[in-house]
């Protein structure tokens, strides 16, 4: 089966990245497709490559760009909600004029179109909220 | 069976409530939506608000151009609105109330759901 | 369909539209929804993640089915409709 799964909840303030983390592990685990998983609302912070967490606390950006990376999934991040709270690729860096760009190359930026395509393609859509 | 439908669930001053109804704008460019607003998710329907001396924007007024982008079903809960001392008359648009089974029942109705 | 809830106050506030005979399951704070509800433990088809049981050291207080991620999929797999409620 083709899974889309959803992900609202900031890296650190809230357990919905690591239960959406845990369970598209377990999708792939045991052999059904991740379409794809998009990062909305506060979800667009799992995608930074900027974070700096102690060695000894998990690193659950590094986890999402590993996973991403391993498995050649379409981590997509809304480019709406990214912009407005700085999260930006090179591209957008470039366009706002900002310091400095902060999305991790794991993952892409992108429009809600992606969601909606997302969800109508995929056989089931799973949304971790906070 | 219409294609997608949308649970709005958050209070009107959430950036979530902004958000989910962008993504219902966008849902209904390429598919069939409804969308329903439960819980606190009520109160973004309630008509006369001004979030701007707040620095909100009142994207709700936007409820009124749902038709245009061909959302016609607009749901709430009767219950829930009983319980708010609301009516439909305090409401911004015009809704479809149904009642606990019938909400049970869109779940069901629609291929997907998508919650905000 | 499957129900699935991340803490007991969206459980508290949606229980309404749940139907009879769908399926629940608790994840993240959600499982403490279970706590001293006989009635909710002993239903056939609630389920509550392990994960999130043990995490909280629940496993000694939570009767209902416990499951894996792995099971989660199942679940999502072998149901119609999914709501996921936060």
């Amino acid at each position: 089966m083709k899974f889309a799964i959803v992900v609202y909840g900031a890296p650190y303030s809230h357990q919905a990245s690591r239960s959406g983390y845990l369970f598209t592990r377990a999708v792939l685990d045991m052999g059904h497709e991740v379409h794809r998983v998009f990062f909305y609302h506060d979800g667009v912070y799992n995608a930074s490559k900027l974070a700096a967490p102690p060695q000894d606390e998990a690193d659950i950006q590094a986890d999402w760009a590993t996973l991403g990376s391993t498995h050649d999934l379409d981590l997509v991040v809304c480019i709406a909600s990214a912009l407005r709270r700085g999260m930006l690729d090179p591209t957008e860096a470039a366009r706002y004029d900002k310091s400095a760009d902060s999305i991790a190359d794991e993952f892409s930026i992108s429009g809600l179109g992606q969601l909606i395509d997302a969800t109508l393609e995929a056989d089931k859509v799973v949304t971790f909220g906070v | 069976m219409s294609q997608i439908l949308f649970v709005m669930s958050r209070s009107p001053g959430s950036i979530n409530a902004q958000e989910g109804f962008d993504a219902l704008l966008m849902g209904s460019a390429f598919a069939t939506c409804s969308v329903v607003f439960l819980g606190t998710g009520l109160f973004q329907l309630v008509d006369g608000q001004d979030a701007e001396p707040l620095g909100g924007k009142n994207f709700s007024h936007g409820f009124g151009a749902l038709n245009d982008y061909g959302v016609s079903e607009i749901y709430c809960n009767k219950r829930e609105l009983d319980r708010a001392d609301l009516a439909i008359q305090d409401l911004s648009v015009p809704v479809r109330l149904l009642d606990d089974d019938e909400i049970n029942a869109l779940f069901n109705d629609h291929q997907m759901i998508l919650s905000f | 369909m499957l129900h699935t809830f991340n803490k007991p106050q969206a459980y508290i506030d949606n229980q309404p539209y749940i139907a009879p005979d769908d399926q629940i399951l608790f994840i993240e704070d959600g499982v403490y929804a279970l706590l001293g509800d006989e009635a909710l433990n002993s239903r056939s088809e609630v389920y509550a993640l392990e994960i999130d049981v043990k995490a909280r050291g629940l496993s000694d207080k939570i009767h209902c089915k416990v499951i894996s991620h792995q099971d989660f999929v199942t679940l999502c797999v072998e149901t119609g409709q999914i709501k996921n409620w936060f």
